[in-house]
């Protein structure tokens, strides 16, 4: 591995702009622009390859600069999904997490009862396999169900907002809407708290 | 299909515009010197990003060379050459045009019924041996279409089912002979155009549908009672959207040999400029000129 290449700059560049660089694969590639995506291993692996490449880059011109190595920022913050429930929602979601979908919802399917932890499950079913509209009806169902679980209210959230994540704004440049940015931002903040603080 | 993917001019750079019109020409040309003049009166943009996306992740291109064509008798101009890439898209667009041609045969009535029966007949030969090329893929769009006919009768009144048909169909388009994750990402990008297509048609299709009582996943899923979308369009903009997101996130892990800014322009502009402009009802096929291979 060229770690040059992989971060896209040169030997010659200095490390302002290495470190720029860094952080805009880091921005591009960071799990959270793929929470339930079926490619979330794929990104994953590139988001190790930079930061590998960072630390090379790094502790190569450090080691230069001073003899001596030195620590790297690590720019990895992973995205930790809360389990809970027993029984066969606990089956469900150790299926849903393995990414065996279709075990999923046959279990799903065999539930008697539909509570609000069944359509959030559902829900995240509907996720994982890009069927958005009906992954909205049930976590909103959930939400109605349940309004106080911070869970399902929080997934309601990123899969409306989701489009925001990794500043990938496709809808927005024409559409100067104040209510819309707002809400972005409010939802920005909830997912930094959420995401980061560890809910 | 329906051309909704397209570039967004205005940011284009001078060699990408020419880099989209000389892939657009050569499948034209591919489709031409394999299935003869008719199937090239139904190419569409759509085609040329999947040849554009297709052809960017193999290590070797072509280049292009100087052409006449029926467009063009008088000045020459540069085209794609011939690739594997090329015929295979060439022999996916034939699949894509009979299936729906087949599609209107079973579902328009009066002269334009009769219209799509003698479209089919004169397509028969160019199907026969787009299917031979791949009976794999044709079994699969055959399975996918019957599905949504099936979803269609029974008034599925979901948006993503019947999406979901469309966008496998389009999702099994990706070469079978591709690295394997270079294939998942292919795949994943393109069923949500697939997705995000379906969805945009049935939009942009609301208010016939509402007039002549067919199927439309949007009236039947929001219930809606005048053939307006205005009431619906946020929810509608965000699950577009969602689709857009996943194409973008898919697309950014593609290691790509070439055209990158072309294909960013089309995924990151072009795409949801058209989502915009069919929701507003601002969206007029063609960019409003009818112009052979123009953009």
């Amino acid at each position: 591995m060229d770690p040059y290449k992989v971060l896209g700059v040169t030997p010659q560049t200095s490390d302002d702009d290495v470190k720029r660089a860094y952080r805009e694969l880091a921005r591009k590639y960071h799990p959270d622009n793929y929470v339930n995506n079926p490619l979330a291993d794929l990104a994953e692996a590139r988001m190790k390859e930079i930061n590998e490449a960072y630390d090379m880059i790094m502790n190569e011109r450090n080691a230069a600069k001073n003899g001596g190595s030195s620590q790297s920022q690590q720019g990895q913050q992973y995205y930790q999904q809360r389990q809970s429930g027993t029984g066969i929602y606990a089956q469900i979601r150790s299926a849903i997490t393995s990414g065996n979908l279709a075990i999923a919802e046959e279990l799903l399917g065999r539930c008697p009862t539909r509570d609000a932890e069944w359509y959030f499950l559902m829900g995240t079913v509907y996720f994982r396999k890009g069927w958005y509209d009906e992954a909205q009806r049930c976590y909103t169902q959930a939400c109605t169900l349940d309004p106080n679980n911070f869970e399902y209210r929080n997934a309601l959230n990123n899969l409306n907002m989701g489009a925001n994540y990794g500043g990938y704004r496709p809808m927005n440049s024409a559409n100067a809407c104040d209510c819309c940015g707002q809400l972005l931002c409010l939802n920005c903040l909830l997912n930094c708290c959420c995401g980061g603080g560890g809910c | 299909m329906f051309g909704f993917i397209r570039p967004f001019k205005p940011e284009l750079r001078v060699k990408e515009v020419d880099r989209f019109q000389a892939v657009y020409c050569g499948l034209c040309h591919e489709l031409k010197r394999r299935y003869g003049r008719l199937q090239t009166y139904f190419l569409s943009y759509d085609m040329t990003f999947f040849a554009l996306v297709i052809g960017a992740v193999q290590p070797s291109d072509p280049g292009t060379e100087r052409c006449r064509c029926d467009a063009s008798p008088f000045r020459k101009k540069q085209v794609a050459c011939t690739s594997s890439t090329l015929s295979y898209a060439a022999d996916v667009s034939v699949l894509l045009t009979y299936h729906k041609v087949q599609d209107s045969v079973q579902d328009e009535t009066g002269y334009k019924r009769f219209a799509a029966r003698l479209l089919r007949r004169l397509m028969r030969k160019a199907y026969a041996k787009a299917q031979a090329a791949l009976p794999a893929l044709d079994n699969t769009m055959r399975a996918c279409l019957d599905d949504l006919t099936a979803l269609e009768q029974a008034k599925t009144p979901s948006l993503d089912r019947p999406a979901d048909t469309f966008a496998r169909l389009l999702s099994a388009a990706v070469p079978a002979d591709y690295p394997s994750d270079v294939q998942r990402i292919l795949s994943q990008m393109f069923y949500h155009t697939g997705r995000w297509i379906y969805l945009l048609d049935a939009c942009a299709d609301v208010k016939d549908d509402f007039a002549s009582g067919s199927y439309n996943p949007i009236v039947l899923r929001y219930e809606l009672q005048s053939p307006e979308i205005d009431s619906v369009k946020q929810p509608l903009e965000r699950t577009l959207e969602r689709s857009l997101l996943d194409i973008h996130t898919a697309y950014q892990l593609l290691p790509l040999y070439r055209d990158q800014g072309l294909i960013e322009n089309i995924i990151d502009l072009g795409l949801p400029l058209v989502t915009r402009q069919v929701l507003d009802g601002t969206y007029h096929a063609n960019g409003g000129h009818e112009t052979h291979g123009s953009l």
